[in-house]
């Protein structure tokens, strides 16, 4: 079954002297428990696909086809009660909220969903535990170090039980040893069925992929599939 | 903007501070004024005993100059030949003119007022009498007021008053002469005239008003009557005694303005310093650079303080500009003649407040932003402190406090102000006109209103001895079986003619009203409930009064009507049948084809006296005694819904700020899955709640002044709860409405555009 799937999808930026064609055309499917690389240069468009695949934005133009719905005319109201539950983000930038305590800001995905507070707590409490920040749910990210940062960042996008995950450069803004620990963290929740696309520059994360998606100029240019990988 | 209004409210301010003050011994002229103690407690008056002025200055050392005056009497008919002038001024001593500075255009301050015969004249009524006031010296005019009349010699000519005299004369007469006009009701128990007194420097004021408190006491025997002076400067803004003492006036607008300038220049202030430390976000770099190449905190310090004073002055000079626009229209709605004039002082002032807007306004930025590090800068991770937050957050509970504050006030006065013309006064005051009966001869009156009478549009007319609005004849002269004879008691009283109770549509309670059916009316009277209740009457019908020595019977009791402000209740009046004081005529004629009907009656008086008929709507000018209040109100209405908008700015600059400030929030929000509506209550609820503390601050206190204001008044409006929720729920909409664009902005953007990796 496939969780994603573009036909012909574009996307164009005007500004006031130029066009740009961030997305000409991009075919892809991605299959539910798939964990997908896209990379290429700065500017190729990564981050505009991942946005359209993540319903963040509207392509301007092709088919959009995410749990087999087509949602590429979708409002945003649309858009935004399909996203919450089915699809959980991870930045570069952690993005948390700073007000916020880290218990606050697991919660938030939950309290959109309008889940009872028992159960949220549960639900915060066992993603905290799992991530290994427990100790620190009363702190806010301010008082965390980036590898605890997006821990915090990666419970929130789970905790809802979202079927994808989307993760934009995630080792962005980590040491290595931290990266490594949210690379394996992901490949966890890959094994676990979770379908995973991430963007990334790193070579190294890529590896963890099964497929890696290569884009230049906002058209696919190859895809490698990773021996070991059976559907 | 903030400055503008600044500018209009000092320039009022600094008009009403002027008023009646231009003389140049005002240090030294004092009015004497008269406490009355009766049973209704202590009433204070601007009117003393004819003689009061003479035994003053010969009883007391202190006494300089005094000077004796006429109440200001208005309707003296003026005839040189053929051109007739009507005038309202004052019979007064030659020392009135060494007293007061009047400025003469002819004739010598000196030689004015020498002669029983002599009259002093405006220049303008010089120029319209006598072609001009050079022509008018020496001339003989003729004059009347009532049945007084007399031939007189013009020996002076004085500039006409300017705007801050109170008493605008547009004669003077002798006081010899008023002297003569009272006659027989002279006398110490009687008070029906002014006295003013220069005294000697150094004198100590608190020991002569002791001094001079029992000074009727001692001249007429059993008087209820005490004395003391008053700055003339001060009897404009400090006219309201309460218990024979000044307890304010006018000086409470003076104050309110005052305050309310102040207010709206904080607020522009605060507007000020929160724009600028929001907007210091995006100049954290150019601090950072020059901290990083050497400038010093205190370079900053005064990099911020010079911008913020040439930004004030910017602003100062548009708002100078804009005084010039706005003037025509507010000098409208003060019924000033207020401009803006580069005296010394007035640059002074407005330098004053330049230096002090700009000092307010950039001191908190400059200290501000100068303090800040520059690696932090460079980096650009400020986090605004919580002191800051609750600093900005202070003050724009503080300005919605006052906006509130004013709000409630404009709403307090509005309901009073229409619930006070829709009172029912005890008559119909609608289609009744008044006119000025000066120039009638008092043997033609029947005649003249009989005709009147015939006129097709003419429903009723009659006369009376004085205006009813503002009625101020009283009498301790009446007295009645069981009267303690210890007591006086006052009651207003009217002399009137045939039909004035028809025409004026008093309601009878009780017996009748005079009629030409009863023979002589001369020996009835007519009380009104008041006077009833007061004199205790039972069964009132029938009863003997004495007035001045006559016996009267009570013949009707008129239900009470109100003569005065609703600021009294109504007094104790009688009314006595006289027709020959008529100092007014009163018509009531049909509503329709008004204009040809007062056109027609207008004809009559012309045949009548030789003169054009001087009128008003009774209506009219009962809402000439509202008059400072309405144009306070007006006036309030203006400078509050500047506060109001002022405010909104600040405000809106604030939730500008803030949602710049939650951009990430709200985009993470958002992918998380916040609806639009959700982010908009998020933004919003913080103001709403800061909006909420303004109100709890604002209502105690608007309800403490608003309700000492309205015990001014005898018939008041009650407070009601939904006049604070109104105000409140109109701020909190308001408030909702400018923090609700930049919420919505916010809530709408797309959240991809906030995420973007930093």
């Amino acid at each position: 079954m496939n969780v994603i799937k573009t036909v012909n999808l574009r996307k164009m930026y005007a500004t006031e002297e130029v066009e740009t064609t961030a997305l000409d055309g991009i075919q892809i499917e991605i299959k539910k428990g798939e964990f997908v690389a896209i990379m290429g240069p700065s500017g190729c468009g990564k981050s505009t696909l991942l946005n359209i695949i993540g319903l963040l934005d509207n392509p301007d133009g092709g088919e959009y086809y995410f749990l087999d719905q087509e949602v590429a005319k979708f409002s945003e109201r649309q858009r935004s009660s399909l996203r919450k539950g089915n699809i959980g983000f991870v930045f570069q930038s952690f993005n948390l909220i700073d007000e916020l305590t880290v218990f606050e800001n697991v919660e938030l995905p939950l309290l959109y969903l309008k889940i009872p507070s028992d159960e949220r707590k549960q639900k915060v409490e066992e993603v905290l535990g799992r991530m290994n920040i427990m100790h620190r749910r009363n702190h806010f990210p301010q008082q965390l170090s980036g590898g605890q940062q997006q821990r915090v960042a990666i419970a929130r996008a789970i905790v809802a039980k979202p079927s994808v995950i989307l993760a934009d450069e995630p080792t962005g803004n980590l040491d290595s040893t931290n990266g490594e620990e949210v690379m394996r963290l992901l490949e966890e929740l890959n094994n676990e069925g979770t379908t995973i696309v991430m963007v990334t520059h790193s070579p190294h994360d890529a590896n963890y992929a099964h497929r890696i998606i290569n884009l230049f100029d906002g058209k696919v240019v190859t895809e490698n599939i990773r021996e070991q990988f059976h559907v | 903007m903030g400055l503008t209004t600044v500018v209009l409210i000092m320039l009022w301010v600094k008009d009403e501070l002027s008023i009646s003050r231009n003389h140049e011994k005002i240090d030294r002229i004092y009015a004497v004024m008269t406490n009355h103690d009766n049973s209704g407690g202590i009433i204070t008056w601007g009117v003393t005993p004819g003689e009061m002025a003479e035994a003053m200055k010969a009883e007391l050392s202190q006494v300089e100059l005094a000077v004796g005056a006429s109440p200001f009497i208005d309707g003296v008919a003026f005839e040189n030949g053929s051109t007739k002038m009507t005038g309202a001024g004052l019979f007064v001593d030659q020392s009135y003119f060494d007293v007061f500075s009047v400025d003469f255009v002819a004739g010598s301050p000196s030689q004015v007022m020498t002669g029983i015969n002599s009259l002093a004249l405006s220049e303008t009524m010089a120029t319209k009498l006598f072609g001009s006031p050079k022509e008018a010296i020496g001339k003989s005019v003729k004059w009347q007021v009532f049945d007084f009349h007399n031939e007189v010699e013009v020996t002076g000519v004085y500039k006409d008053f300017g705007p801050y005299d109170l008493d605008k004369a547009d004669y003077f007469l002798s006081f010899s002469y008023f002297k003569q006009m009272l006659g027989e009701s002279m006398h110490w128990g009687n008070f029906n005239a002014s006295t003013y007194v220069l005294l000697r420097p150094e004198t100590d004021i608190a020991s002569f008003n002791e001094q001079i408190a029992g000074f009727i006491k001692a001249k007429a025997e059993g008087s209820n009557v005490s004395v003391f002076v008053q700055n003339y400067g001060d009897t404009y803004l400090y006219g309201t005694y309460e218990d024979g003492k000044v307890a304010g006036g006018r000086i409470s607008y003076v104050r309110l303005f005052s305050a309310i300038a102040i207010f709206i220049l904080i607020i522009a202030c605060i507007n000020f310093m929160n724009l600028t430390t929001a907007r210091s976000m995006s100049r954290l770099k150019e601090i950072g650079v020059k901290k990083s190449m050497g400038a010093s905190r205190s370079g900053l310090f005064g990099q911020f303080m010079v911008e913020s004073l040439l930004l004030t002055f910017l602003a100062l000079l548009v708002a100078i500009v804009a005084t010039f626009v706005l003037q025509p229209f507010f000098n409208q709605v003060t019924s000033k003649s207020l401009s803006i004039s580069f005296q010394p002082e007035l640059i002074l002032i407005l330098v004053g407040i330049w230096l002090l807007t700009s000092f307010l306004a950039g001191i908190y930025p400059a200290v501000y932003l100068s303090k800040f590090k520059p690696v932090e800068v460079m980096k650009s991770n400020i986090k605004g402190s919580f002191g800051e937050l609750l600093a900005r957050k202070g003050l724009v509970v503080f300005q919605f406090a006052i906006s509130l504050l004013l709000i409630i006030g404009i709403s307090v006065i509005s309901k009073q102000m229409s619930y006070i013309q829709n009172q029912n006064l005890g008559y119909n005051q609608s289609q009744l006109l008044q006119i000025n009966a000066s120039g009638v001869n008092p043997n033609q009156l029947d005649s003249f209103l009989a005709e009147l009478r015939k006129s097709p549009g003419v429903e009723n007319a009659s006369s009376l001895s004085h205006p009813l609005v503002g009625l101020s004849s009283s009498t301790i002269g009446l007295s009645w079986e069981g009267k303690n004879p210890d007591e006086q008691v006052k009651f207003e009283n009217v002399s009137i003619n045939m039909g004035l109770i028809e025409t004026m549509g008093f309601e009878m309670m009780d017996g009748r009203a005079f009629s030409s059916d009863f023979g002589d009316e001369g020996s009835k009277i007519i009380l009104n409930e008041a006077a009833v209740r007061t004199i205790g009457f039972e069964d009132p019908i029938g009863q003997i009064v004495n007035l001045w020595g006559d016996d009267k019977e009570v013949i009707g009791v008129v239900k009470d009507f109100n003569f005065e402000s609703l600021k009294e209740s109504v007094k104790p009046a009688f009314l006595k049948y006289d027709p020959t004081f008529a100092q007014r005529i009163m018509v009531r004629i049909s509503p329709q084809n008004q204009q040809e009907t007062i056109a027609e009656i207008d004809a009559i008086f012309l045949k009548q006296t030789a003169q054009a008929m001087d009128y008003s709507f009774m209506d009219e000018d009962y809402q000439m005694l509202y008059a400072s209040e309405q144009r306070v109100s007006k006036l309030a209405k203006y400078f509050g819904l500047m506060a109001i908008f002022l405010s909104c700015l600040g405000l809106f600059g604030l939730a500008a700020f803030t949602a710049e400030k939650r951009k990430k929030e709200i985009g993470v929000r958002k992918v998380m899955g916040a609806s639009t509506a959700g982010i908009l209550t998020l933004v919003s609820k913080d103001f709403v709640k800061l909006i909420l503390v303004s109100i709890l601050i604002a209502v105690p206190v608007a309800w403490y002044f608003a309700d000492n204001w309205l015990k001014t008044y005898a018939y008041q409006t009650n407070l009601s709860w939904w006049i604070f929720a109104g105000s409140g729920l109109v701020l909190i909409f308001i408030a909702i409405l400018t923090v609700g664009l930049q919420a919505f902005k916010a809530a709408s953007a797309n959240p991809v555009d906030s995420l973007k990796s930093e």
